[in-house]
């Protein structure tokens, strides 16, 4: 499990709407159409360089607040709208990264290899994703987590990130729908939990 | 299309002759010759004319460390 990170929860990229997430200090937009189909894509417009997660979905295209140059699913520029009638070559495209949801979480691979057999297959429902002030390391050996991939712990699917150096998400989804909030408020306290003892270490 | 362009200003050779390459591919701009030097920029460059003209405006803003002060077509 070293290629798939969990960057975000399903719900928190409804249709027709870009947010943008970091990895390892690398910015990416996630973005999903309205078929449902998430994206992950380097947040760059290759035109101005403007973040596409600025962007509005617009037509199953994410176009670029900037200058409006759509972007299809596929990445491939599909319209620019200073040029209209321009057929768009298909070397202007955005740098997309793989990407999956999967009980309740959006993953994204930044290797183009990566097998989605390696992500979790089980059903869970996106219940909170939380910044951790502390790192990675300390945050996996506090939650007893695998030293890569995700854990699964008392009815709960329990994933970390780190989207820079000295800072950890944690994204929690729960088994039952019902249990959405318990696993939320869960997360709040496991926060508060690891960065008071982040602080203690570093005093 | 074709198209001979000319910038003068005060450039980073290196830098101006890997983003001018950079951006010729990302927008399918062929440059057919090319010259840089610290003050000045030529190239020719066949595409479609819309292209063309963004590869220009590109050129003009440069990459970090390189100021045009003057453009020319040269065609």
């Amino acid at each position: 499990m070293t290629n798939w990170f969990p960057l975000a929860l399903g719900m928190d990229v409804p249709p027709g709407t870009a947010a943008p997430a970091r990895l390892c200090g690398k910015e990416i937009a996630l973005w999903r159409g309205a078929d449902g189909q998430i994206h992950a894509w380097e947040d760059r417009c290759p035109h101005r360089g403007m973040r596409l997660s600025f962007g509005f979905v617009r037509n199953g295209n994410l176009a670029c607040l900037y200058h409006g140059w759509q972007f299809g699913a596929d990445a491939t520029c599909r319209h620019i709208p200073a040029h209209p009638e321009l057929r768009v070559p298909g070397t202007i495209h955005a740098h997309a990264y793989q990407a999956a949801e999967r009980a309740g979480i959006i993953w994204v691979s930044l290797n183009e290899q990566a097998s989605a057999d390696e992500l979790p297959n089980m059903d869970a429902f996106g219940a909170r994703s939380i910044l951790i002030r502390a790192p990675l390391a300390s945050v996996r050996t506090a939650l007893a987590l695998p030293d890569e991939g995700w854990g699964w712990q008392e009815e709960c699917l329990v994933a970390v990130h780190e989207p820079e150096p000295g800072l950890t998400m944690l994204h929690m989804a729960a088994a039952t729908l019902a249990r959405r909030l318990d696993v939320a408020d869960r997360a709040k306290m496991t926060r508060d939990r690891l960065e008071a003892l982040n602080e203690k270490v570093s005093a | 299309m074709v198209r001979e362009i000319r910038l003068t200003g005060y450039f980073d050779p290196e830098a101006l002759q890997a983003f001018a390459m950079a951006r010729a591919k990302l927008l399918a701009v062929e440059i057919t010759e090319m010259s840089v030097s610290q003050s000045c920029f030529e190239a020719r460059i066949v595409g479609e004319e819309a292209l063309l003209g963004m590869f220009e405006m590109s050129c003009l803003l440069g990459p970090a460390g390189c100021i045009v002060t003057g453009a020319e077509d040269i065609t």
